[in-house]
């Protein structure tokens, strides 16, 4: 039982991860064709924790898969466009899912405070990634920010009684660290020349945005403060460029160690409830 | 038309009309004294319990022709009492129960088949988590009469017990979780007749 959970939601998508990223670094298969291809993956992850949605869609879990599998349609829509025409993508696609999330307490005039953090990571995953980093910046400075990210997320959702979405994060955790990992290995053997593609990593922020939205919308006991560190952490990238002046190989361990500094913390607001 | 005619056709009719409503008496449940309580396997290490403490309804009784009878209940999900208040949230949450789209669990009954002289078994969908099916509830009538102190207030009661299963409903991490899914409901209910 516990061999095959491990298999299940760690194995799988870690070598989806591995094979993904390898294909884009070594392959040199059409980085839109891997983009759309993660943002499936990510989508089959959530589907095989979560079930096939029905048609018509019951419950905001369902909504999110049936969503979680245009989001690959919409990168492929908004591929051609600058990262600000993403970004508005994105936060169309994120706003109109948010507001079929809570359509059943919207239509019964039943409001919360709460809802105010799915606006703001709408707004933090539409706006950050379109601030344009030095040209110098790591190429694993958003990778291991969206691992730290989803490893966050995962513990908020877990603690924060969305038990179900934490597993899911849990596997996506394990497959941006395939990615990353795989980035890693190409990156210690041919050193600078591989360019890892941006597009891979918006649909990986479409996903992970997507998740976040649904759990700030609806985690019973989730805990404010460490949910705001957690937006926090997309700051990573921007806040400390010396880390990119680093060896190549030491960086992904330093931006890392770095994700560990706010989202350590995140987590243990969580653990304590705050 | 003669005051005597008259009164003749308005005596008959209440004669003919009057079996029809001593039949069918109405009820309210009587929030106060309604237990609604399950339990489930915890992972086989003992069963978890836990009860909804606000169910209201109403029920129709024809102790004549108990087939014609109806009940409809409304529970309160966010109700829910496991004996620890994290649990409780975690069961409200998107994974179970998902209180903030689903605040509501109702049942409605569909038809009734009188099983001896004071149980039947109840027919009707069970609402949760925006899903609906047929459940079967045995009931047994316990008893009815007058309060004591107010025997204007006349209170009846039930005893039901039904078998339903979690993942029906789209509550597949009580799987996951060792829970269940199969899931033993009890209820005892108290209702005044209006």
């Amino acid at each position: 039982m516990t061999f095959d959970l491990l298999i299940f939601v760690v194995l799988a998508p870690l070598v989806a991860g591995i094979v993904l990223s390898a294909a884009e670094h070594i392959g040199r298969v059409p980085s839109l064709a891997i983009a759309v291809a993660v943002g499936a993956t990510i989508a089959v992850i959530y589907v095989m924790h979560e079930g096939v949605p029905p048609l018509p869609p019951v419950s905001s879990k369902q909504k999110l898969g049936l969503v979680l599998l245009v989001a690959p349609v919409a990168l492929l829509c908004a591929h051609r466009l600058k990262p600000m025409g993403q970004a508005i993508v994105f936060a169309l696609l994120a706003t109109a899912c948010f507001i079929w999330l809570i359509q059943r307490p919207l239509m019964a005039g039943r409001f919360s405070l709460q809802w105010l953090l799915p606006i703001l990571t709408i707004a933090v995953f539409a706006i950050l990634p379109t601030v344009p980093t030095t040209r110098n910046t790591s190429r694993f400075a958003w990778p291991v920010t969206l691992i730290a990210m989803s490893i966050a997320a995962c513990a908020l959702a877990l603690l924060g009684g969305f038990l179900g979405l934490g597993q899911v994060l849990i596997s996506l955790s394990a497959f941006v660290g395939g990615y990353v990992l795989a980035l890693f290995l190409v990156t210690l053997r041919k050193g600078d020349t591989a360019r890892s593609s941006d597009l891979s990593l918006t649909a990986i922020r479409f996903g992970l945005g997507l998740m976040l939205v649904q759990l700030s919308t609806f985690a019973t006991n989730l805990s404010l403060t460490g949910y705001l560190l957690l937006l926090a952490l997309m700051a990573l990238p921007f806040a400390d460029r010396s880390l990119s002046r680093l060896p190549q190989l030491a960086q992904p361990f330093a931006y890392g160690a770095a994700g560990l500094l706010v989202g350590g913390p995140a987590i243990l607001m969580a653990v304590w409830n705050l | 038309m003669s005051f005597i005619s008259r009164s003749t056709l308005a005596a008959a009719l209440l004669i003919a009309t009057a079996p029809l409503a001593q039949a069918a008496d109405k009820y309210k449940v009587h929030e106060d004294h309604t237990w609604l309580t399950f339990s489930l396997s915890h992972a086989g290490w003992a069963n978890a319990h836990g009860i909804f403490r606000a169910v209201s309804g109403d029920i129709t009784f024809d102790k004549d022709d108990v087939t014609k009878s109806s009940v409809s209940v409304v529970i309160a999900a966010d109700s829910l009492d496991t004996n620890s208040e994290v649990r409780d949230r975690d069961m409200g949450g998107a994974d179970f129960l998902n209180i903030v789209e689903f605040p509501e669990i109702t049942f409605d009954s569909t038809r009734i088949e009188q099983t001896g002289e004071r149980t039947a078994m109840v027919y009707g969908d069970l609402t949760m988590i925006g899903v609906s099916k047929e459940i079967a509830l045995d009931v047994t009538w316990n008893n009815e009469m007058p309060l004591p102190w107010d025997t204007s207030t006349v209170k009846t009661g039930f005893t039901a017990t039904a078998t339903i299963d979690g993942t029906d409903f789209g509550m597949n991490q009580l799987v996951a979780f060792g829970l269940g899914p199969k899931i033993d409901v009890e209820i005892d209910l108290e209702a005044l007749r209006q």
